[in-house]
């Protein structure tokens, strides 16, 4: 496989993988790294990707893989991962949203929810992959990745709802 | 479009049941203009969802990324080399003051005059060689003097 051959190959794809990574990882900068990295690993390994019935779904492990190993590194240097610590810290201003604004804070709810949710609704609602492929990238069982969806769904319908009722009582 | 069987396949999506074909039917739906005030929480997280789709990955791919990583050092290294020389150059060719000059030329004469003693002091020395060579000569005839005394020992033991 050659350079050209292997970009049409990764082409269709390498958005869903940087996609993929900023769930991980915090910044769009670390996430344009990460997915960098990946697709030079997979540069790598492009004789066997040819080989995979779905290179996506092998792609997206890879990128799992890669992010998780970046994850406990920085766990190591005990640097925080924002996810985890997310605040919310402007109540006040959710009750002046607008649909504009509330858009912008479906990201901030995603990021509230375990991490384990935050990737099924990546791979879900954003990506449009089968259950069976999600299932294949995070070595999960379709039902219980089921489950995690529908209680990251239900929450995330929860507090929306309850930050447009503030918008609809403020104006 | 009528709201009944909307509704019905909402209530599968928070369950998590609905398949990829009832999901596009729903993200339709809700990315028209007119949906129910009662609704607009699943406008919201539709209208994300599209929009997150197109968060693309800018930069391309480049192959050669890190296979050397050594180069950056190396160039590193041979800017400071160079600095290094031109430095060394300009301070060697920079015009020197009166001061220096003068520092210089005092130097200069001091070690001219400690030269000329030690050369001085050389010219005593060959005097100390001649010194050493008659020593030399001495001790020669010394063992001259030492072989005389064993023989004319042996001559008294004959002697006696």
């Amino acid at each position: 496989m050659n350079e050209r051959e292997y970009i049409a190959l990764i082409d269709p794809f390498k958005n869903k993988l940087f996609r993929f990574a900023k769930r991980f990882l915090v910044s769009v900068e670390e996430a344009e790294d990460a997915t960098q990295d990946v697709l030079l690993k997979l540069w790598n390994l492009r004789e066997k990707l040819g080989s995979y019935n779905n290179p996506e779904a092998f792609a997206m492990t890879i990128t799992r893989n890669h992010c998780l190993d970046k994850l406990k590194s920085k766990h190591s240097q005990n640097l925080k991962i924002a996810h985890n610590n997310y605040e919310d810290h402007n109540q006040k201003l959710q009750k002046k949203i607008e649909t504009r604004d509330s858009i912008s804070l479906v990201e901030k709810f995603i990021k509230t929810l375990p991490v384990q949710q935050q990737l099924i609704i990546q791979l879900r609602d954003i990506e449009q992959y089968e259950f069976k492929e999600i299932a294949e990238v995070l070595e999960m069982k379709e039902t219980a990745i089921r489950v995690a969806l529908s209680r990251a769904r239900k929450t995330l319908k929860e507090k929306l709802i309850k930050a447009h009722n503030y918008g609809v009582t403020a104006n | 479009m009528e709201l009944q069987p909307i509704e019905h396949l909402l209530e599968k999506y928070d369950l998590g049941k609905t398949s990829l074909a009832e999901e596009a039917k729903l993200a339709a739906f809700f990315t028209q203009s007119d949906v129910p005030e009662h609704l607009m929480h699943y406008k919201i997280l539709f209208s994300y969802f599209s929009e997150e789709k197109h968060h693309d990955f800018s930069s391309p791919f480049k192959i050669n990324k890190r296979q050397n990583p050594l180069k950056y050092l190396s160039i590193a290294a041979s800017i400071v080399l160079l600095f290094g020389l031109i430095l060394n150059y300009n301070s060697v060719s920079t015009p020197h003051t009166q001061d220096e000059i003068f520092a210089y030329n005092q130097t200069k004469s001091a070690l001219e005059l400690l030269s000329n003693n030690f050369n001085k002091g050389t010219h005593q020395l060959k005097n100390l060689e001649v010194f050493t060579n008659a020593l030399q000569k001495g001790e020669q005839n010394m063992t001259y003097l030492n072989t005389f005394n064993t023989t004319t020992n042996t001559i008294f033991k004959i002697n006696k």
